[in-house]
């Protein structure tokens, strides 16, 4: 066989491969995703790992903006530990069955320092972004679904890093029934902290459901 | 023997040519540019600021516009007493100090927030035209604000239009 049949035949067997490393989020990931069961360990891993296509970025001047679904199934199992049997977690999960969970977590270069100073000029500007962090912020966190509905958030948690990093995180909660109803929607954060206005973090639904499988 | 020679310095000429034309784009600049105000216009954001900016203003005015009526009845119930209370009048001495204090707070908080907003779309839109121009190896891209800054410039390098499609992209979150 000529060497340039040979490479011929070999395309197919190239694009089956490529195909089994599908982009994250493409359909055929989703997919995957969905079909794959892993243990407690490696569940709670997969979320912090590359792999989970749930996880937006977003970057300004010095301020990286991160948002990742939280799905009631890692929340229940974060919340009794991986050595609880299973009826408790499950329990749990019940619990968070009724709010979807995003964590968005606001990130500085600023080593060493809380985020919350990262800039202040001084002690009130400081004491403002903390009141704003702690009470305000809510109401510029939505869920904007692509008929134009807007849906507010249910719980929000600021969670403090005091000095240990340049971090700020925070847990919201929006309504599963509202939200079940849109194919797509947008994560929509005003950031009046860093001043940095309107920040969109787009989902599909499929998306937020291809989560893999708990063993 | 030209058959020999033939295959080989095809390929070194073929190599050659193409050698030239990546060093030719590779150290040409590759400059374009913008409509500034064009692009400002249809990005997204500022649409999407502006109508907050509109819903936000709307919503002080129907404050300020109650406690105008307000003062227009204390004002005429005042008007139709003989003798007033000097206790009556204080009250609308100080409701109307206080509507004006307000009118006023409005007016500088409205100029802030326009000057805010705006900081805040400008800082976006030029992130994203840097990450375009980046992405698409630019040299440079120019912001033709109409003022005279750049006096002329091709149709063939105006890139507003594909740059107002990547900032609505790119702003939606569709984009990276």
């Amino acid at each position: 066989m000529k060497p340039h049949v040979r490479f011929l035949l070999l395309i197919p067997l190239l694009a089956a491969a490529c195909s089994r490393n599908a982009a994250p989020g493409s359909p055929e990931h989703l997919q995957a995703v969905a079909q794959t069961v892993l243990d407690k360990q490696q569940y709670t891993a997969w979320f912090d790992s590359k792999e989970n296509h749930q996880r937006r970025e977003e970057t300004f001047g010095d301020k990286t903006y991160r948002v990742m679904h939280l799905p009631a199934a890692l929340l229940a199992l974060r919340e009794v530990g991986a050595a609880a049997p299973d009826t408790a977690r499950k329990a749990a999960e019940e619990h968070y069955s009724d709010l979807e969970y995003f964590r968005l977590e606001i990130s500085g270069t600023a080593n060493g320092s809380e985020l919350l100073k990262s800039g202040a000029v001084d002690a009130s500007e400081y004491n403002r972004r903390l009141t704003y962090s702690s009470f305000g912020m809510q109401k510029d966190l939505s869920i904007v679904t692509s008929s134009g509905a807007s849906i507010p958030c249910a719980i929000f948690q600021f969670e403090r890093s005091f000095d240990v990093a340049p971090v700020a995180r925070f847990l919201i909660a929006f309504d599963k029934a509202q939200l079940a109803t849109a194919e797509k929607f947008s994560f929509v954060l005003d950031d009046r902290l860093f001043g940095n206005g309107l920040i969109k973090f787009p989902y599909t639904k499929e998306e937020l459901q291809s989560t893999p499988q708990l063993h | 023997m030209w058959n020999k020679y033939a295959i080989p310095l095809a390929l070194v000429l073929a190599l050659g040519s193409i050698g030239f034309a990546l060093y030719e784009k590779m150290s040409t600049p590759h400059i374009a540019y913008v409509r500034i105000k064009d692009v400002f216009e249809g990005f997204d954001m500022k649409k999407e600021m502006e109508a907050k900016y509109v819903r936000e203003n709307t919503s002080t005015q129907h404050a300020l516009d109650s406690m105008a009526l307000l003062l227009q009845v204390q004002s005429t119930s005042l008007q139709a007493t003989v003798s007033p209370e000097p206790e009556a009048v204080n009250r609308f001495q100080l409701c109307r100090n206080s509507y004006f204090s307000q009118q006023q707070q409005a007016g500088t908080d409205q100029q802030s927030r326009l000057s805010t907003y705006n900081s805040q779309i400008t800082t976006r839109m030029m992130q994203y035209v840097r990450e375009y121009g980046k992405a698409n190896g630019y040299t440079c891209i120019l912001g033709d604000d109409g003022n005279g800054s750049l006096m002329y410039a091709g149709d063939a390098i105006d890139l507003t239009i594909p740059v107002i499609r990547y900032l609505n992209e790119r702003y939606s979150g569709q984009k990276k």
